[in-house]
């Protein structure tokens, strides 16, 4: 169990629409892309996502399992909190059920996102391994961040011992 | 090499905001929000980088990923650039050398 987090950062983690997910190239450049959370356990700080089986991030996580996870206002009409919350941690790719593990988890995707239920079937004709998905997990290491978005103050910083 | 298309500049017109992607310690990447202005004349982005950043372990490798979110898509739409942090009389500026156009945007 990791210990209590200030609320804000439970607050950008949650209340946050897309963030944005850094993983590693294998040209060794970080490169952030915008994914849905699907679950954090508060307990744990673990956050889960999904990814189609043939996209270049599960190669760059295997590869490299240092990643991190950068919420922020993503300009939705949402009513986003203004935080910025980065965190790094250790990532791994879990394909065992491509079929229908990720599906655990979608509950926390189709909450953000309310459209993605419904785009589902279309999405799967459009893409047809789109519904095909490996899970990634990532277990914190640090949480960096700006309360507020007050980028001008020093960062809030809470390291994660295990 | 990027070929600076008009469709591009406009891409880059209706980007809202930027996360600027770097190694930093440990092999932890860092991704920051940032506000970006971009020079047309010289075809590099001038940032503004939050206070107490993390340390930049490599400043020849970085990306910087432009975003605006898009209501009809209910998603945001991004655009991946490739290259290098400079920093010049106290601004720091990103200079692209790769662009990665998303299918969406191919005509």
């Amino acid at each position: 169990m990791i210990s209590l987090l200030p609320d804000w950062m439970y607050h950008a983690i949650e209340e946050s629409f897309t963030c944005q997910f850094v993983s590693v190239t294998a040209r060794d450049v970080p490169v952030a892309l915008p994914v849905f959370v699907h679950h954090f356990n508060p307990e744990t700080g673990t956050l889960f996502f999904s990814s189609p089986s043939t996209a270049k991030r599960l190669g760059n996580v295997r590869r490299h399992p240092q990643v991190a996870v950068l919420f922020s206002q993503a300009g939705s009409p949402a009513g986003e909190p203004a935080h910025v919350l980065l965190v790094q941690g250790l990532a791994a790719v879990d394909d065992t059920d491509l079929e229908n593990g990720w599906k655990r988890y979608f509950a926390g995707w189709a909450r953000r996102q309310p459209s993605a239920r419904a785009n589902l079937p279309e999405m799967s004709k459009m893409m047809p391994g789109y519904v095909r998905r490996a899970i990634i997990r990532v277990e914190p290491a640090r949480f960096l961040g700006w309360p507020d978005g007050l980028l001008g103050r020093s960062p809030e910083i809470v390291e994660v011992g295990r | 090499m990027i070929t600076w298309t008009d469709e591009l500049r406009e891409l880059i017109a209706s980007s809202s905001r930027a996360v600027l992607s770097y190694s930093g310690e440990g092999g932890f990447p860092v991704g920051l929000p940032l506000s970006f202005s971009f020079d047309a004349q010289l075809q590099r982005f001038a940032l503004t980088l939050p206070a107490g950043y993390p340390t930049i372990v490599d400043a020849q490798r970085v990306s910087m990923t432009l975003l605006r979110y898009d209501t009809r898509l209910a998603n945001e739409r991004y655009l991946p650039f490739y290259g290098q942090l400079v920093e010049e009389g106290g601004t720091w500026f990103f200079i692209p050398s790769r662009v990665v156009m998303p299918r969406w945007q191919r005509r």
